[in-house]
């Protein structure tokens, strides 16, 4: 089984904060890999180091195969999608114009976006007539699924997922898990999904990461963590998810 | 209003004093198509001694450029100083006191030439002596039986309200309470509101010059300065020593040809029975049968349009260059906080120096006219933009920036494409504010010679002509709501409603 990350020997700190202490891990490709943590444990500071918007300070990260560096990190994060909790739409540009700005500066021609876009619509139950409109005007649940759209515009074969559910409301969450289980059954890919909800994490994800401290308590499949859980720690988890 | 003008304009006299000279020029070959420059200050005797020294070079020849309404002595003198004007009207104590910084009462001509700068001369006296006085109504110096100065003293309820350079010239307030042992608190007041104050009864007393013609519109008293305090203030062209001979000799023929009693009847022509300066100019050059006879171009003040015209000149370059320097310079700063801070400051500092000072500091570097007013006026608007440019790129969501970078946006591309639109609103209203500001201060121009809508307001002043400050005042308010109308329909243009809620009230 390749990796389409691979962390050797991380370490990240604010000042004297230690983040990651020399973490080593690696994220099996076309797969959906939860992350799972509480605020603090490191998950969100973990994900932008593989993007590139954090530096590690020591220790090399690998992403699809090449190490993140400033010389290759635009082509890179443009084969990773990325959303967010929040959507963060541009509010300046129309829901299409959102969606498709990384493809037309790639160079991406009218028919191709348009294809491609109606194509994610479809997946996500979005109307097509929201593409003219402006982000404010659709609500946090429709907001995400378009945030979702643009992650996925250029089919990039891998997908960073930081915690794009958890501001939703309980309703909206249940039929946004439906699209998201249907976006990642239609087309392979590998996904690193960080959530502080391990529900979430037991229902969308084949893979699963305990991160607390900075440190891994626990690593592997959905069935695995859930039949034995490593310690008292991850037993709590579940047992809050499962309640 | 005016007080604030004339307040600016002392900070703008005393800041030229870090003035550098410029090259010097000895050339004296009579040279007639090279076009003389006179100068004048902004009151009205300077305006009429300007054109009177001016139609006496016309008709010798020469061709002559007008400068009139410079902002006080020493916008004057380093215009001089700096070959921006050949000759102006000065007086004998202000070169002691102000240009030489001497103490002398009654300096004498060749004294004072022995020690100005050698590139300057100072030519013979017309005669008069336009000294400062103190004056209150006649009715009321009647009724309380003063005459001299030295009666004051049993007055000290009297209010007395002088111009600022008054209050603060060593041969001005101070000096002379301190001679005539005077307790009263003087307040600041423009000359030329002063004497509708006193007329009105809201001061009574303050200072003139004994050749004001204004002293014989309101029937004021000039107090006699029994103790002989007051220097002695002679009116003599001050020129470049490159004044070709012919001009020079022009110039002397006006040696003694004005008293004191001559100087007021002919300021009182301008100011009481409303003749314009160069009407009251050939009209006294002919009786002394020094021109022959011309028509005068009556229509003295140009016409409203071009001042306008030329106020828009001024301030749209001056934008331009604002805007091409604040805009690129905010966005390449932004992401370095210290470094954007310092500019910041800087810019805030450059508007903290009041405008005349600047538009007066301009003048050593650049002289006087157009290009220092549009420089001055450039360096004002840079604030306004750069500010709110680096301010609405920081204050950018912080989550759209990191999602702008995560997508794999360039640095560049998350500018054009993140960053700038979604600063726009307020890098407009940044604009705004600096068009704003760039029209209000254009008015200030004329005092260095620029022109614009300033002009008819400086002479108004000078005037204390109500009309013709409304000249300038009005158009210069209507361009302002102009540009406001003008930013509000780009905003509309280039920013999605959505994008300006809360921020402008529709």
């Amino acid at each position: 089984m390749t990796n389409c990350i691979d962390f050797i020997a991380v370490s990240k700190a604010y000042g004297a904060l230690t983040i990651l202490d020399s973490l080593s891990l690696g994220i099996p490709e076309n797969k959906t890999t939860a992350l799972v943590g509480e605020s603090g444990s490191g998950k969100s500071s973990l994900l932008q180091l593989v993007n590139g918007l954090l530096k590690a300070d020591a220790g090399e990260i690998r992403v699809l195969g090449e190490p993140v560096t400033d010389d290759n990190l635009v082509p890179l994060r443009r084969r990773m999608g990325y959303a967010v909790q929040g959507a963060g739409l541009f509010p300046h540009l129309t829901v299409q114009e959102n969606i498709s700005l990384v493809a037309r500066l790639e160079g991406w021609d009218n028919f191709q976006i348009e294809q491609r876009e109606w194509q994610l619509f479809d997946i996500m139950e979005l109307e097509r007539d929201f593409a003219q409109r402006y982000p404010h005007s659709l609500s946090g649940g429709q907001q995400q699924r378009v945030s979702l759209c643009r992650a996925m515009m250029l089919n990039p074969p891998l997908l960073l997922l930081d915690e794009p559910f958890s501001a939703l409301d309980p309703m909206t969450k249940g039929s946004i898990y439906l699209e998201f289980q249907r976006l990642r059954d239609i087309e392979e890919r590998s996904i690193l999904l960080v959530t502080h909800d391990m529900q979430e994490a037991l229902k969308l994800a084949q893979h699963i990461i305990v991160l607390r401290e900075g440190a891994v308590v626990q690593e592997g499949s959905v069935e695995a963590v859930r039949r034995a859980p490593a310690d008292d720690y991850v037993q709590s988890l579940i047992d809050i998810a499962t309640l | 209003m005016k007080i604030i003008f004339s307040c600016l304009l002392l900070v703008g006299i005393s800041a030229s004093l870090f003035s550098v000279g410029a090259g010097a020029e000895t050339n004296t070959e009579t040279d007639k198509s090279k076009p003389l420059v006179v100068g004048s200050k902004n009151f009205s005797e300077s305006y009429l001694l300007g054109e009177i020294l001016a139609r006496l070079l016309e008709e010798e020849g020469f061709v002559v450029e007008h400068r009139f309404g410079l902002g006080g002595t020493l916008v004057c003198y380093e215009a001089l100083l700096a070959g921006e004007i050949d000759l102006y009207m000065e007086y004998t104590g202000t070169l002691e006191q102000v240009i030489l910084k001497g103490s002398r009462l009654d300096p004498d001509i060749d004294g004072l030439n022995r020690r100005v700068d050698d590139r300057l001369q100072v030519l013979d006296s017309l005669g008069f002596n336009n000294a400062y006085v103190l004056t209150l109504k006649e009715s009321l110096a009647e009724q309380l039986g003063i005459k001299n100065i030295s009666d004051l003293v049993k007055h000290p309820d009297l209010s007395f309200a002088f111009s600022l350079e008054f209050m603060h010239r060593e041969d001005g307030w101070p000096g002379l309470a301190q001679t005539y042992n005077l307790p009263h608190r003087p307040s600041g007041i423009d000359h030329g509101l002063a004497y509708q104050a006193i007329d009105e009864g809201m001061i009574d007393l303050t200072d003139a010059y004994s050749t004001d013609g204004d002293l014989e519109r309101y029937a004021l008293r000039m107090l006699i300065d029994d103790l002989d305090y007051f220097p002695k203030y002679y009116s003599v062209p001050f020129a470049r020593r490159s004044l070709p001979d012919a001009a020079l000799a022009q110039i002397q023929k006006l040696a003694g040809l004005i008293d004191n009693d001559h100087m007021r009847r002919l300021s009182a022509e301008v100011l009481i029975e409303g003749k314009s300066f160069a009407r009251v100019a050939e009209d006294f050059l002919v009786a002394s049968g020094l021109v022959v006879e011309q028509d005068v171009n009556e229509s003295f003040w140009p016409s409203i349009g071009k001042n306008t015209l030329v106020h828009l000149k001024l301030t749209t370059i001056a934008l331009v260059l604002g805007v091409m320097v604040g805009l690129p310079v905010g966005i390449l700063v932004h992401r370095r906080r210290n470094l954007a801070r310092i500019l910041v400051y800087f810019a805030g500092l450059l508007q903290t120096v009041p405008s005349i000072a600047l538009l007066a500091l301009m003048i050593p570097l650049f002289g006087i006219g157009e290009v220092p007013a549009i420089i001055a006026l450039f360096l004002y608007s840079i604030l306004p933009v750069l500010r709110n440019t680096i301010t609405a790129l920081i204050t950018i969501d912080p989550l759209l920036k990191r999602v702008a970078e995560a997508i794999g946006l360039t640095k560049r591309q998350q500018l054009f494409h993140v960053l700038v639109p979604l600063a726009l609103p307020n890098i407009l209203s940044g604009i705004r504010i600096a068009a704003i500001i760039s029209i209000g201060t254009a008015t200030l121009a004329a005092f260095i010679g620029a022109g614009g809508l300033g002009e008819p307001i400086v002479t108004g002043l000078a005037l204390n002509d109500t009309n013709l400050i409304m000249q300038g005042a009005i158009p210069a308010a209507c361009l302002a709501i102009l540009v406001e109308l003008l930013f509000e329909w780009l905003e509309r243009l280039l920013v999605k409603p959505h994008m300006l809620s809360g921020m402008l009230p529709e």
